[in-house]
């Protein structure tokens, strides 16, 4: 249920005051969608899964709209109409390429970028900007929040990452430039607290609005601050001064809209923090997702349920050993039946977000499931083998935007059939076409992501 | 600069200045002479004479320009010689002289280094990592803050979270800076004016009683209570939503209990499910957590009467509101008092907000602020009280702008002269302040680093400075960030073994061991020890839970003792690798893995991080699976030393790796392993053949010296700097290492003639 409500914001979650600053052009109603002021926007996320899955439990047998839903996407069999399978889809830049190991970092960093991670530990960090964030530096300025990164890992390893990549690649899958990883946030009582601004310590509305115009001078006072060490700066010291100066001016954005929109507050209880089990902390997670987008605080959203080359074990489905150890399973059966329990774990947590967004409803009753495409999947299809072609993925929700759900779609035209089972080419169709085909979907404008060589518009 | 080195810089001068500046044909005479006859002894059987091992050939034709063009293949080279990848394990080995020989000459010749103005390398602006944080406001306010919590992790680059060019400042960091600063403002001055304290408990942030639906139910006699935090002395309301069932002739009471003491109590007489709410108030002289207690007082159950209603009387609580009604400002104005010079609570003018910063700008900032600089300060208060807030809001709006200003979030290295790579300058002495402080403390300079900056007498009290802020307890922070991330501990809190194979472990258990590894380190550093002693010791530092682990007999406490080994037992534990922690961090969750331990022996110990495995490679099976060919681990190992593209690193990898297989995947001694006995045993590369972990350890100090001080100062540099280290560190650090080997190899020493390096005292415009 929601409610509006007045005031009770702290710091940045500001909202209603009377001040009066120049108004930002996107912020007239009129523009508010692409479809017009009262129609329910898009909104678009991504969920990621590590390490591969097996994909014979995962790929259905059929095309088109009478396909069988295997047993690793069974869990899903009541939003079985409101999901598409999408297979043939590949990200050959994930592949080494002549970088050699390192495939879990390169998946993760390839996903929502399609570039070729450089290879570094460190020094110039370099892939690409993703596509939520090419979404959300278009549209990220008619919610709140221009996007929500989320995950559930509350720390990065230590000694090395993955085969000399920094772990920037392996725990982010979300980059605003090619070189800043936007960093996902793990605690859900956090999330809903940016979401949703704090309960304690906290003043009146007018406290409130006293505060955001302090805010703003305060800014504005930093922003002197970084042009001045920037005027001294070298090469690499201006590129973080710039990082600096992009998050203030955006906190400047966000306080503008801040003050001109109210803000919807769910009732929703507060949660605790990291709960003991995985299973809840996804499920927190997904709720602080569904939250977001129910309450339209933003409409861009990426959640990495666990970094790839991650070694999780699974003692919830009876799983002692490491997501990734196992997933090096060559070919042993009891290994792969273990993996397929996993990948199948992780499918009901997202069946469960998925019920929960077909049980919210939106102003006109349609549920909020129609008004979201949700893109869920992986950047290593087969993880024995490191493959990066033939992505398992799945795209769901969107029908009232006109998506085509309910059917299983090959976009390599069944070339991988014919192809080596193990082959790492890519023959089917690169990711970032249907990253393109999504973000035309949202109403944003983009002609070309990582290694995209066009737009799907079949979806 | 001692004679020696004077010496050493003049003899090494004449050696090379023919090199320096050389000509194309001067090179050629270099490489002809001095280089290719080890490159035909070495390389040539797979790099040279036509084969192209990897598709690395080395073979130029003789004149040819050829050899200079390609710098990626020869940084590969560099690489791979620098590292001891190359030759291969299983060939001859080049000596450490022939090794120099080719370093030096790639360096000089191909990449152009010039011995003349080492280069100290270009850092970049570094933003303060979340401890680093955390420790800063600690030391400036005296406000602790859960950073950990509340901040999104650091990335890490080169193994460290130290390092400039990975810690991003994505927005959402910069919205927690703002929020934070609003928060550690609060903690040390106390509340605004138009602050309000309001905190609503729901039954998830109960304890007790049992879940049903909105509430929490005591059925019987007990309690539910929650965990309160008082942020400031005041007087606060508890106001408790709560509803009870009816049964026998009195309705439910409900006792109130405060810090273990009774206070209050009431009657319930709302009847479930309808609320009713309850207020309490109570004076807090401090800020403080209190355990606040609801107690059920008066069970009743009846299972007889007539009216199932009537029988059982439950008490019921949905929620409870804190909120402040009055802060006790009398209280906080002392502490206010305390950080702002002795001004407080009479109002703020710009004349008092001009002394206070006077005083806290240049320790928020760690340098002295200029005249024009603390004018905007001024102003921004002047601006800030024309918009009707008292002085005091307004001396908070003003630093809350400095604990978000970049100044104090990014570490400026303050340069006098032009942003040019050729000029190197001396650091600052208040940037060299920084550096020390964010080294050994994970913090911001004291005052008394401060003061020698000031008077530009840090550099020349450098060994004094680092004896003290070792012996400081904020040098705690070095032990575990350090440790923590050197020797991969951090790590522990990923490792869930399994609980089927491995009942032992438990969360405590995981805290003792990560607190074992740290307290060697934490005494070899602060008593100067060998840091061979990392490696080897006679004795070890365990609490009882370790105690009883390691089976060993005596009486311990929590805190860890140091206990020696008599003479006869000495063998078995003593020095990381023999460590509870690092076997686990180091193994898989349901068995060892001799392949992550031996890894991590070149990684952390000697310096020789192996190639990266060929892509997508797969790991080996599990030894208690039964798998088709029913081999054990150690056989299907075997398959490395048949492949002749695995052998060449998994030979060194898997043989010490094998060494430490009588210690099971949380560290406990074993000689079985499914009935079968363990094997220790391995043979190196070199055809060298160890059994049991003792000879590891004797092989890394007797034959390694060089290679594990080469490492652990390349570690403390990156670590110190926040940077990876490049082939023009090589020098730096091998100056280190002889310095450090003249004076007896003490940690101590080593870390300040890491301190007293080129790459850390100096820094090159860019």
């Amino acid at each position: 249920m929601i409610v509006n409500a007045l005031g009770r914001r702290a710091f940045l979650r500001g909202l209603g005051s009377s001040i009066s600053l120049p108004s930002l052009c996107f912020l007239e109603p009129s523009k508010m969608s692409a479809r017009g002021r009262d129609s329910i926007p898009l909104r678009m996320g991504f969920a990621y899964i590590p390490n591969g899955v097996i994909m014979e439990n995962w790929k259905p047998k059929e095309l088109g709209k009478s396909f069988s839903l295997p047993s690793t996407l069974q869990p899903l069999k009541n939003r079985k109409q409101d999901i598409q399978v999408l297979s043939g889809l590949d990200h050959i830049k994930a592949n080494a390429n002549g970088d050699g190991g390192g495939d879990h970092a390169r998946a993760n960093a390839t996903f929502l970028t399609g570039c070729q991670a450089r290879k570094t530990a460190g020094s110039n960090i370099k892939v690409g900007k993703s596509v939520d964030q090419i979404a959300a530096s278009q549209i990220g300025g008619y919610t709140k929040l221009p996007s929500l990164e989320l995950s559930t890992d509350q720390s990065r390893r230590s000694g090395k990452c993955d085969s000399g990549y920094s772990c920037a690649y392996q725990f982010n899958l979300s980059w605003k430039t090619e070189s800043m990883p936007m960093a996902p946030e793990s605690n859900p009582r956090l999330v809903f607290e940016r979401l949703f601004g704090k309960t304690e310590l906290k003043g009146d509305t007018k406290a409130t609005a006293k505060r955001l115009q302090h805010d703003q001078s305060i800014l504005d006072f930093v922003l002197d601050d970084a042009n001045k060490l920037m005027r001294r700066a070298g090469k690499d010291d201006r590129e973080k001064l710039d990082e600096y100066l992009g998050a203030v001016r955006e906190l400047e954005k966000r306080i503008e809209h801040n003050e001109h929109n109210q803000q919807k507050i769910p009732e929703y209880q507060l949660p605790e923090g990291i709960p003991h089990t995985y299973k809840e902390h996804l499920k927190l997670m997904f709720d602080m997702m569904a939250l977001a987008y129910q309450t339209d605080t933003t409409r861009v959203s990426t959640f990495l349920l666990a970094h790839d080359g991650s070694n999780r074990s699974f003692n919830e489905v009876g799983v002692a050993e490491g997501h990734h150890s196992l997933s090096h399973h060559r070919d042993s059966n009891s290994k792969k039946e273990k993996l397929a329990r996993i990948d199948r774990f992780y499918v009901e947590q997202f069946s469960y977000f998925l019920e929960k967004l077909s049980n919210i409803k939106e102003h006109d009753g349609s549920p909020l499931l129609d008004h979201c495409m949700i893109l869920y999947g992986g950047g290593i299809s087969d993880g024995n083998r490191h493959r990066h072609v033939d992505l398992p993925v799945l795209l769901a929700g969107g029908k009232a935007h006109g998506l085509q759900t309910g059917r299983h779609h090959d976009f390599s035209s069944g070339r991988y059939k014919s192809e080596s089972k193990f082959s790492k080419d890519g023959v089917g169709t690169p990711m970032t076409n249907l990253h393109l085909g999504l973000l035309q979907k949202m109403g944003v404008d983009a002609d070309q992501i990582g290694d995209s060589t066009s737009k799907i518009v079949n979806l | 600069m001692t004679i020696f080195l004077k010496l050493a810089f003049i003899f090494l001068f004449l050696c090379f200045t023919q090199l320096y500046g050389s000509t194309y044909l001067q090179k050629e005479m270099n490489y002809e002479r001095d280089v290719l006859p080890l490159l035909e002894k070495y390389c040539y059987q797979c790099h040279g004479d036509g084969t192209k091992k990897g598709e690395v050939s080395l073979d130029f034709e003789i004149g040819s320009k050829d050899i200079f063009k390609d710098d990626t293949l020869w940084k590969k080279v560099w690489e791979n010689v620098y590292r001891h990848n190359m030759p291969p394990a299983n060939k001859n080995q080049c000596k450490d002289r022939e090794i120099d020989v080719i370093l030096n000459w790639i360096e000089e010749d191909i990449f152009g280094f010039d011995l003349l103005k080492e280069d100290p390398g270009r850092l970049t602006i570094r933003r303060l990592n979340r401890s680093e944080y955390k420790n800063t406001i600690r030391d400036l306010f005296g406000v602790e803050i859960e950073a950990r919590e509340f901040f999104p992790p650091d990335d890490t680059g080169y193994g460290f979270d130290t390092i400039g060019e990975v810690l991003t400042l994505s927005p959402i960091l910069m919205e927690k800076y703002m929020e934070m600063a609003e928060i550690v403002l609060s903690k040390a001055f106390g509340p605004k004016e138009d602050s309000i304290y309001q905190k609503s408990f729901f039954i998830s942030e109960m304890e007790g009683g049992i879940k049903i639906d909105d509430f929490r139910v005591l059925p019987t006699t007990g309690k539910i209570f929650s965990k309160v935090s008082i942020p400031y002395p005041g007087k606060y309301s508890f106001t408790i939503e709560a509803s009870a069932s009816r049964a026998g002739n009195e309705l439910a009471k409900l006792g109130i209990r405060l810090g273990g003491k009774f206070v209050d109590f009431t009657q319930i007489d709302a009847e479930y499910p309808s609320t009713k709410k309850y207020t309490f108030e109570f004076d807090f002289k401090e800020a403080k957590e209190v355990s606040f207690g609801m107690h059920f007082l008066n069970d009743y159950y009846d299972p007889k009467n007539s009216k199932r209603k009537l029988r059982d009387r439950n008490l019921y609580i949905r929620k409870l509101d804190v909120s402040a009604l009055d802060f006790d400002y009398k209280n906080l104005n002392k502490k206010r008092k305390l950080l702002l010079n002795g001004i407080a609570d009479e109002g703020f003018t710009e004349k008092t907000v001009g002394r206070i910063l006077d005083n806290l700008l240049p320790k928020i900032f760690r340098r002295p602020i200029s005249p024009s600089e603390m004018n905007r300060y001024i102003k921004l208060f002047r601006k800030t009280t024309a918009s009707n807030v008292s002085s005091f809001y307004a001396l908070q709006v003003v630093l809350k702008a400095a604990l978000v200003s970049p100044r104090f979030l990014f570490r400026e290295e303050y340069q006098p002269g032009k942003n040019n790579p050729q000029i190197i300058y001396k650091l600052d002495d208040y940037a060299l302040a920084s550096r020390l402080s964010y080294f050994l403390w994970s913090s911001t300079p004291d005052e008394r680093l401060m003061q020698l900056a000031k008077e530009k007498r840090l550099s020349s009290n450098l060994n004094e400075e680092v004896v003290r802020m070792i012996q400081n307890k904020k040098s705690d922070a070095f032990i575990e960030n350090f440790s923590g991330q050197w020797l991969q501990i951090r790590d522990l809190d990923l490792v869930i073994p399994d609980q089927k194979r491995f009942p032992l472990f438990t969360s405590k258990l995981r805290e003792s061991m990560r607190k074992e590894t740290e307290s060697l380190f934490a005494y070899i550093l602060r008593e100067n020890r060998s840091v061979f002693e990392f490696i080897q010791s006679n004795y070890v530092f365990v609490n009882q839970s370790m105690a009883d682990f390691y089976n060993l007999d005596g009486q311990f406490g929590n805190q860890f003792e140091k206990v020696v080994f008599s003479k006869e037992d000495s063998t078995q534990r003593g020095g990381f690798l023999t460590q509870a922690s690092i076997l686990t961090v180091t193994s898989n969750a349901t068995r060892t893995s001799p392949v992550k331990r031996g890894r991590w022996i070149l990684d952390n110990i000697l310096g020789a991080p192996p190639k990266d495995p060929p892509p997508g490679i797969a790991e080996l099976e599990d030894s208690l699976e039964q798998n088709s060919d029913n081999l054990s681990i150690r056989e299907q190992m075997a398959i490395h030393s048949r492949s002749l593209s695995c052998s060449s690193c998994h030979a060194n990898m898997d043989a010490m790796g094998y060494t430490m297989e009588k210690f099971d995947a949380i560290g406990t001694l074993r000689n079985f392993e499914n009935g079968k006995q363990i094997d220790s045993r391995g043979q190196l590369g070199s055809g060298e053949k160890l059994n049991g972990v003792q000879d590891l350890k004797t092989f890394i100090i007797k034959d390694k010296t060089d290679a594990f001080l080469n490492c652990l100062a390349e570690k403390l540099l990156t670590y110190a700097v926040g940077r990876g280290m490049e082939y023009y560190d090589r020098r730096a650090i091998k100056e280190i290492v002889s310095r450090t080997k003249k004076e007896g190899n003490g940690f101590r020493d080593l870390i300040i003639n890491v301190i007293k390096s080129k790459p850390f005292l100096l820094r090159k415009g860019g």
